[in-house]
């Protein structure tokens, strides 16, 4: 089935979204190396980990639920690749 | 020649005279103690050996070192001692009634002798051990290369074989595809030709529905192969739902009929249930393993029945996969549960994956799976998973299943990139969609009207999901809430269980399976 | 002062004299030299002269001659950690020992513990300790444990 106009344009819109979201995930980036406060990147990761699921961008989706797993077990080694991997990713999406 | 020598001084000892001549000659040296071990006489050469001027009526162990805890009494020979002056010595104590007589003697020649041999044999010796050695780690070393070789082999042959089961079995299918798409056509010529016949229309069906057959079973098989590139990298995830296993069980038994029929052989499925037959799991993979797992059952059988017994009972499901097949030998049990593998000379094919994959996913669904078989008899395949009951029983409201005018359903969903989507797609259903931001706003909105279903996201600013399910219980408002949330843990499962919630889906969630849920948690009154 | 005999005793090529040389001495050679009969170097340790008696090691030509051993207070028994024979000829080393001077207080060197073929396995330390003997592993060319292993057996005397 293919999607009606309106449902392309919302999924357009979610996908310019993108640099948005890559640019506020390398913010996170200096956070992670100097050992900073990890609350507010695991809300965000976990936002974008539903959103991305819903808009079909499984491979988004689950690394943001690595990096979150990450952080709960303070594995900060891991989410430093998992961060940049997950930027990588949203900005070639 | 030292004995023989000592022996005459022995009997000279008691005189107290010794014949110094023959002392100088053999540069013999000596002293004498008493049993207080008071030095009682001394030669004067002893200062040659290295040794000091003895004092006599003192403690001979304050002058001389090698006198440290030995006594008056003992006889020793000791044959070679490196002396104070480097000289190689032998020293001869001779116990007698009265005193104790050390006589020293000059040992070089004997000693070089010695050094030279005794060095010489042990270098041999260190390098016959080395080389023992080395032949040791060579050969531990060449079995291990061996070991690495035959395991290399054994993947390669592994591979290829998986190779040729592939493209065996996908070759299969798309010839049938191409046969019948090839008849079709013909049919639709004939059609456009003569007038259409109802005969020609009929087999054009039943073509059609061979190639959807062979298709659905070539996607199948490149579902396996992607879910083994999955099963490497750890991304299989469960996604538990409510779910009527009766409903399940008939759906593995009408799309595997064909199969045991094509074989002649029986199939028979049963389901039986303690405790009604709505449980909360992930269905699709359930099915999935169950068709893998009949699937091979009849497969490997040729005469007899293949039977799926299911049971459920105190929210655990047993399920026994029977067959009068030919069975798997104890060596080939082992090695069946491996990837691409797959028993020589059975004349079957296939991508070998299935059993690692079902294996793999029923240990995450929280079961194991155990094989029993004997040779010439049949196999029985078993495993158990937690079921537990879904929160309300199935209310299908057939008003709803038909059209979803009716649904007026209430939205809380903070990320507004979800809401849109889930509101434009819902609605593009028919369903009437009204949007919050947060808990609070969902709580205040079910006060000033009524909803068919709450769509309930968790993580949301001001009041969260379980917040406002807690305040709608208070206020004792009943209509069904889904929650959606993007934490698989149980715990959190649990918790909106334990708040009365009719379902709980894991994000990401399709528009389908909102609707689905929909449907079997509204209550039909 | 109190005056202590001790013997150094093992089998050949284990490094007895490069112990004894580190510990009196402070020196180390990488050659090897096989000692004839027995040398002797004394030194002090705490308040007691020790005479140790470096005694040839057990080789293909003869067995230890415990005429060597007589009067001894103690002895350090001393094996390769890299060559496996010297370490589990040990005990019989010890019954040539203690069938001449009696059950005297021992400790064992596990020496050139600075080499990478270690070939030690735990279940024979673990039979050395539970006779009651301090195992150290040492080398003589790093001086680990050197100085750990005489201070440990002069405790005991």
């Amino acid at each position: 089935m293919t999607d009606s106009p309106q449902i392309q344009e919302i999924k357009a819109r979610y996908k310019a979204s993108f640099p948005e979201k890559a640019n506020m995930l390398s913010g996170f980036m200096r956070v992670v190396s100097t050992g900073g406060e990890l609350t507010i990147l695991r809300e965000e990761l976990h936002k974008l980990a539903g959103s991305s699921g819903m808009y079909s961008y499984d491979d988004i989706s689950s690394l943001c639920r690595k990096a979150m797993q990450s952080i709960d077990n303070d594995q900060l080694e891991n989410l430093h690749n998992e961060l940049s991997q997950l930027i990588n990713l949203v900005e070639q999406s | 020649m030292l004995r023989k020598f000592s022996r005459v001084v022995s009997i000279n000892q008691t005189q107290n005279t010794i014949n110094k001549q023959l002392v100088s000659k053999l540069q013999l040296a000596y002293f004498a103690v008493d049993p207080q071990m008071n030095v009682c006489a001394c030669s004067s050469n002893l200062t040659d050996y290295g040794f000091p001027q003895l004092e006599c009526g003192e403690p001979i162990d304050d002058q001389i070192d090698f006198m440290i805890g030995l006594d008056a009494e003992t006889e020793l020979d000791l044959p070679v001692m490196s002396s104070p002056s480097g000289i190689p010595i032998s020293i001869n104590m001779m116990p007698s009634d009265d005193q104790l007589t050390v006589l020293i003697s000059n040992a070089s020649v004997a000693t070089e002798q010695r050094q030279m041999l005794q060095q010489a044999a042990n270098e041999n010796e260190l390098l016959v051990e080395k080389q023992k050695k080395l032949m040791f780690d060579l050969e531990t070393a060449s079995i291990e290369l061996e070991k690495k070789n035959t395991e290399l082999e054994e993947a390669s042959r592994l591979q290829t074989s998986f190779l040729s089961g592939v493209s065996h079995e996908f070759r299969t299918p798309l010839t049938s595809i191409i046969g019948y798409t090839n008849l079709v056509q013909k049919g639709i010529e004939q059609m456009s030709r003569q007038i259409a016949s109802r005969i020609a229309k009929q087999d054009s069906f039943s073509y059609l529905n061979a190639v959807q057959r062979s298709s659905k079973h070539l996607l199948s098989l490149v579902e396996n192969l992607l879910d083994h590139g999955k099963l490497d990298s750890d991304e299989i995830f469960i996604h538990p739902k409510p779910t009527d296993l009766a409903e399940l069980f008939d759906d593995v038994e009408l799309l595997l009929a064909p199969l045991s029929q094509t074989k002649d052989i029986e199939l028979n499925v049963a389901f039986a249930s303690s405790e009604g037959n709505y449980v909360i799991l992930d269905d699709s993979r359930l099915r999935q393993c169950l068709i893998n797992l009949v699937g091979n059952a009849i497969k490997f059988t040729d005469v007899g029945g293949v039977e799926l017994l299911a049971h459920l009972d105190n929210e655990e499901l047993r399920i026994q996969v029977k067959d009068t097949g030919m069975g798997i030998s104890a060596d080939n049990l082992e090695k069946i549960r491996l990837p691409f593998y797959q028993v020589a000379d059975t004349g079957k094919v296939g991508t070998g994956l299935g059993l690692t994959i079902t294996e793999r996913i029923i240990d995450l669904m929280g079961g194991e799976l155990a094989i029993e078989s004997e040779v010439g008899s049949g196999t029985t395949v078993r495993f158990s998973m937690p079921a537990p009951q879904a929160p309300q029983e199935e209310h299908f409201s057939n008003l709803a299943a038909e059209s979803n005018d009716s649904l007026k359903v209430l939205l809380a969903e903070d990320d507004s990139d979800i809401a849109d989507l889930v509101t434009m797609m819902l609605m593009e259903r028919g369903v009437n969609v009204t949007r919050v931001a947060n808990g609070a706003l969902a709580v205040e909105a079910l006060h000033n009207d009524k909803f068919d279903l709450v769509l309930m996201d968790i993580h949301m600013p001001i009041m969260t999901g379980y917040e406002a399910i807690a305040e709608l219980n208070k206020a004792n408002i009943k209509t069904p809430v889904v929650v959606m949330s993007a934490s698989g843990i149980e715990a959190d499962q649990k918790k909106a269980v334990d708040l009365g919630c009719a379902a709980y889906l894991v994000k990401p969630v399709s528009v389908d399976e909102i609707i689905a849920v929909a449907k079997t948690v509204m209550i039909d009154d | 002062m109190k005056k202590k005999k001790i013997c150094m005793v093992g089998d050949f090529s284990v490094g007895k004299t490069s112990l004894t040389q580190k510990f009196v001495n402070n020196v180390f050679s990488d050659k090897y030299l096989t000692t004839v009969g027995v040398k002797i170097d004394t030194v002090e340790v705490m308040d007691t002269k020790l005479v140790v008696w470096d005694v040839a090691g057990r080789d293909s030509l003869s067995p230890i001659n415990a005429s060597y051993l007589v009067g001894a207070a103690g002895v350090i028994l001393v094996a390769d950690g890299t060559r496996k024979s010297t370490v589990e000829g040990l005990h019989e080393i010890w019954d040539t020992v203690a069938g001449r001077i009696g059950e005297v207080p021992c400790v064992v060197a596990l020496n050139k513990a600075d080499l990478d073929d270690w070939n030690v396995d735990e279940g024979k330390i673990n039979d050395f300790k539970n006779r009651g003997w301090s195992v150290f592993e040492s080398s003589a060319k790093d001086g680990i444990a050197v100085e750990a292993l005489f201070n440990a057996l002069v405790e005991k005397l």
